[in-house]
């Protein structure tokens, strides 16, 4: 996967140190795009709805947490997609292990593009975001 | 010249008369005009109304005349049938068709003429032989006139010519005396006696005329005269065969003689004696030639006509009227005689079959039979009841029996044969009839005797008042190993076991009264000791009196059906099941102790009751009727063969689950129903109590997994957290921290990464069994060498050599056997000794048929009473400052293996090492193992 364009990172993550966490790893990665993180999905939804309005630009990735309290991160999914115009949007999701291969199923369903396993070390983290810029 | 009166005669019979006669014509007869006449031939003509009367009156008035009856030709027969019974016709009256409106016809001339000529023979040596040649002309002239009138219809022939020939042969006897004493040599005249008139001269005489007549025979013809004599007989029979008269036969004989005495004459002149005995000689030849034709004509001319006397009359109808045929034949087989019953009997009339030869009724098959018949007769043999058989008309065989006697001429001399034929076909019929039903019920007989003998049961015949046995069969003997002997007459109550000796003599009682006993058992008493148990059927055989003459017994031997009686009341009693039988009305006809305890009823109540009644709750006894009536009426069957569930009441009242079967018994004479039913009430309450236990486990099996899933899960995340805090805190502070700071933070990283490896594991662990992949074969060996991929740089680093035996393909989940493989490698790496590790994988069938896969190292092993706890979670052996590991990694090993229907267990001596084995089902244990879990995943179960 290879991001879109060199528009924004955004990260959607309601536990602020999974985002602190990030944004460490991204700086520290080869990804040169700038930073965006919203702690709720509402508060992204708010964020591509002025996309949308062309108020902002179309973000390179959003990188969704799927275990959120309020909105998850399916109900999200199921909002961005409702729309043609973020059609080809790319959205991970952020998965908190490895082993929920029924939310990976599930979230294919709704339409993401890609899952991450939250990386258990810095050093993962970083080759993370690394292999969005390679790939 | 002769006359010849013709009375009624019309006048076209003068025309016939020959031109030597004088005809005087009477219209009718009258003593005036009659008695001054001579005729010596007198015709009574057509015109005259009672023939007979004036024959019979011309014939006493002109004693030796002719007499010629011309009549109507359907008068004809009578006329001759009623001059046979009328006295004082002359013989030799002849009875001569004459229609008026016919012609005269040559036949009729003839007559006339023969009849005058026959009269006139009489008067005069020469007219007779003048006669004789005429009529020898006449016949030779009238062969094949094919008139009808003028046929000669009957004469009373056979005794006027007889007459007429004894004459004949008296004056011709005379001539050839005549010419013997004139010509014969004096020495013989000399020494022939004078004519006698003594009886002792007349035989003397004819000595003499014996002797001459040898030496004249012998003179002319020597010995052969055999030859000629048997011609002469057959041309006398076939002159008499043919209706023809002999005389034209002999005026050509006598024109022979004469010729042949004038040659001889002539030829021997001068020569005496020679010439004389030439002469008698030829003479004597002629004479026996005479008698031999005249013998034989006569005696076939006798099978024609009727007899020459009264005697001969009364032996005809005797013989006719006879019910046996009679029949008479020449020696060479000619028929000469042939009676109605002959007729009857061959089909051949008489006038077929005289003159024919006998062969005619004999079959080819009997032909040489009859020669040697005819060889017997000529020598004068007789037979009596000869049996042979015959051949009708039609060609039927007869069979026939035959009295045979020979017939002799006066002579003495065998002449032909006589026979008496009986029909004995119908006889021999019945006879082989006879034969073959006297056959037929000696093969009944055999067959009963057999069928007695042999029958598979024993039959016995009882003496009912001395109540001994009278007869037995050989059945019987052979059961009860008596000898006949020692049977016959012995007491019944010698051959019954003595517990059945009340019973059988109130049977006697029962006998009395009712003619029979059926189908009591009784013990049969054999000689060696022994008991066959029977059953016994008695009929009484009554006498005129009404008593019991005798009874007869039949006795089965039922060991058999005891023996299976007895296996299979054992089995009634033994069954835990309740056993009840009903019949077609629903009424218990068989109820088992097992029942007595179920229903609570006793045999005795229940026997004879209604099922519905007793055992079938209230509500359901209509449907339980109707069914049985259905199953009755229409063979609908909706609950035979078929396990049932149904409710069930007791005695008590107490309704109770039960299990029922229900079969139809085949082969007997009413529909019978036996039902097994056995009490579900503790089955029921046990499986309730399963079934809630199992949703109970399985409810808190899937809390539990729920609870592990969950936890490890939602674990992960502060983790997570903490893990990469403290890294971060490291990497960033590190420096500007002191050691100890440092330590603090590597203690709690190190804690952090140990408890996610517990978390992990604590995950793995909760999915085996529901994130498992589906079965497959798969190759051991692929598994294990995917699973050392994955250690492979473990290997390498530790120098571990790893081995393996010849492994089995194996129905598995390959990742999770994988993960097995992985683990016990791991395990073994880990715990691996210090010099040589090395690891061996081997596999083989143990006893239950399953895989035993074998990791065995040479590692340091442990104590033997740790082999267990190595596979419960989080035990470890070791302190974590020597081998790491989580303590899950045996346990989730054990789940999967328990999750393919395997054990695994350990082996282990410290400092030796360590030998895990694991099984897994194969085949078809395999697959079942599978099927169950895939029911289970089907059904949404999880946990086992």
């Amino acid at each position: 996967m290879k991001l879109a364009n060199d528009n924004h990172v955004v990260m959607v993550d309601d536990n602020d140190g999974d985002i602190v966490l990030a944004k460490v790893c991204f700086d520290r990665s080869e990804l040169t795009n700038p930073w965006l993180a919203f702690p709720s999905g509402e508060k992204l939804l708010e964020h591509l709805a002025g996309v949308k309005a062309d108020a902002a630009p179309m973000p390179a990735i959003v990188l969704l947490d799927i275990n959120m309290p309020q909105m998850s991160g399916f109900d999200v999914l199921i909002e961005i997609r409702k729309d043609s115009f973020f059609v080809d949007l790319p959205i991970f999701c952020m998965l908190t292990s490895s082993a929920a291969e029924r939310d990976i199923e599930k979230a294919s369903k709704l339409g993401a593009s890609g899952f991450v396993t939250k990386p258990g070390n810095l050093n993962d983290y970083v080759g993370f975001f690394n292999s969005l810029s390679r790939a | 010249m002769d006359e010849v009166l013709l009375i009624g005669c019309p006048a076209s019979f003068l025309a016939v008369l020959p031109d030597d006669v004088r005809p005087v014509r009477l219209d009718r007869w009258t003593n005036e005009e009659a008695g001054v006449l001579e005729p010596v031939l007198v015709i009574v003509g057509p015109s005259v109304d009672a023939p007979i009367l004036a024959a019979q009156h011309a014939a006493q008035r002109y004693e030796g005349c002719g007499m010629v009856i011309a009549a109507p030709s359907e008068r004809c027969a009578e006329i001759v049938r009623l001059l046979r019974v009328t006295p004082f016709v002359p013989m030799g009256t002849r009875v001569i068709a004459h229609d008026r409106r016919n012609e005269l016809g040559e036949g009729f001339r003839q007559a006339l003429e023969r009849a005058r000529l026959d009269a006139a023979q009489r008067l005069r040596l020469e007219q007779v032989q003048r006669a004789l040649a005429a009529a020898g002309s006449v016949h030779a002239g009238s062969e094949g006139d094919g008139e009808t009138s003028g046929q000669v219809h009957g004469v009373l022939l056979s005794a006027a010519e007889r007459e007429e020939l004894q004459a004949f042969f008296r004056l011709y006897d005379a001539h050839r005396r005549e010419i013997g004493e004139n010509i014969l040599s004096e020495g013989w005249k000399a020494e022939s006696p004078a004519l006698a008139e003594t009886e002792e001269e007349q035989t003397r005489r004819s000595e003499w005329d014996e002797t001459c007549a040898c030496l004249q025979r012998d003179a002319v013809l020597g010995d052969d005269w055999a030859p000629y004599l048997d011609r002469l007989r057959a041309e006398g029979e076939a002159y008499a065969r043919r209706g023809r008269t002999f005389h034209r036969w002999l005026a050509l004989l006598q024109g022979f003689r004469r010729r042949a005495t004038t040659l001889l004459m002539e030829g021997t002149a001068g020569r005496g004696g020679e010439s004389a005995a030439l002469i008698g000689g030829m003479n004597l030849f002629l004479d026996l030639a005479t008698e031999t034709f005249m013998e034989a004509y006569t005696l076939a001319r006798r099978g024609q006509y009727y007899g020459y006397s009264e005697r001969e009359r009364l032996y005809g109808s005797v013989v006719e009227s006879s019910d046996d045929g009679i029949m008479s034949m020449s020696l060479d087989g000619i028929i000469t005689g042939w009676n109605r019953a002959a007729e009857r009997m061959y089909g051949f009339t008489a006038e077929q079959a005289i003159g024919t030869h006998i062969d005619i009724v004999v079959p080819e098959d009997r032909q040489e039979e009859v020669q040697d018949l005819r060889r017997r007769l000529a020598q004068g043999d007789s037979l009596t009841n000869f049996e042979t058989v015959r051949v009708t008309r039609d060609g039927r065989r007869i069979d026939v029996a035959l009295t045979l006697s020979p017939v002799r001429a006066r002579s003495g001399a065998i002449i032909g044969a006589s026979a008496i034929i009986r029909d004995i076909t119908e006889r021999n019929r019945k006879q082989r009839e006879l034969d073959r039903q006297a056959q037929e019920l000696e093969v009944a007989r055999v067959d009963y005797q057999d069928l007695f003998d042999n029958a598979p049961d024993m039959y016995l015949l009882v003496d009912v008042r001395t109540r001994r046995i009278s007869n037995c069969n050989e059945t019987f003997i052979r059961k009860i190993g008596y000898a006949r002997d020692e049977v016959l007459g012995r007491s019944i109550f010698d051959i019954y076991h003595p517990d059945f000796h009340g019973e059988i003599r109130e049977a006697f009682g029962t006998l009395g009264k009712d003619g029979e006993v059926g189908n009591v058992r009784r013990g049969l008493q054999c000689r060696d000791g022994s008991v066959i148990p029977v059953l016994l059927s008695v009929t009484a055989a009554w006498d005129r009196q009404g008593e019991i003459e005798y009874s007869r017994c039949s006795l089965r031997d039922i060991s058999d059906i005891v023996e299976l009686e007895a296996r299979q009341s054992a089995i009634l009693a033994g069954a835990l099941d309740a056993i009840l039988t009903i019949d077609g009305d629903g009424i218990i006809v068989e109820y088992n102790p097992a029942a007595e305890i179920l229903f609570g009823y006793d045999r005795s109540e229940a026997i004879g009751g209604s099922l519905a009644d007793l055992i079938v709750p209230p509500d359901q006894r209509e449907a339980h009727r109707n069914g049985l009536a259905r199953y009755i009426g229409t063979g609908e069957a909706r609950v035979l063969g078929r396990r049932l569930e149904l409710s069930a009441v007791r005695k008590n009242g107490e309704e109770f689950p039960a299990e029922i079967s229900i079969v139809k018994l085949s082969g007997t004479a009413q529909p019978l129903f036996t039902g097994f039913v056995r009490d579900l009430t503790e089955l029921k309450k046990t499986q309730g109590e399963l079934q809630r236990s199992i949703a109970e486990l399985r409810r808190s099996n899937g809390d539990l997994e729920q609870f592990a899933y969950a936890a490890s899960h939602d674990l992960q995340e502060p983790l997570r957290m903490v893990g990469s805090y403290m890294e971060l805190l490291d990497g960033a502070y590190g420096k500007a921290l002191d050691e100890t700071a440092r330590t603090y933070i590597r203690f709690a990283a190190d804690g952090a990464e140990r408890m996610k490896s517990l978390v992990d594991g604590l995950l793995d662990y909760s999915r085996v069994d529901t994130r498992g992949d589906n079965f497959s074969w798969e190759p051991c060996a692929d598994i294990l060498a995917r699973a050392l991929g994955d250690v492979q740089m473990l290997v390498d680093e530790t120098g571990v050599e790893v081995t393996h035996g010849e492994l089995p393909t194996i129905w598995i989940d390959p990742r999770q056997i994988e993960r097995v493989f992985l683990n016990l490698l791991t395990n073994a790496i880990k715990f691996r000794g210090r010099t040589n590790p090395r690891v061996h994988v081997s596999a083989d069938r143990n006893a239950e048929g399953e895989w035993q896969i074998v990791v065995e190292d040479n590692g340091i092993g442990f104590e033997e009473k740790n082999a267990e706890r190595i596979f419960q979670m989080f035990q470890k052996l070791h302190g974590r400052g020597e081998y790491g590991g989580s303590g899950m990694g045996l346990a989730l090993t054990k789940k999967i293996v328990e999750r393919h229907g395997g054990r695994i267990w350990v082996e282990s001596t410290p400092g030796v090492g360590s030998r895990f084995h694991f099984t897994i089902p194969a085949g078809s244990a395999a697959a079942a193992h599978f099927s169950r879990a895939a029911a289970r995943r089907t059904s949404g179960e999880e946990g086992e």
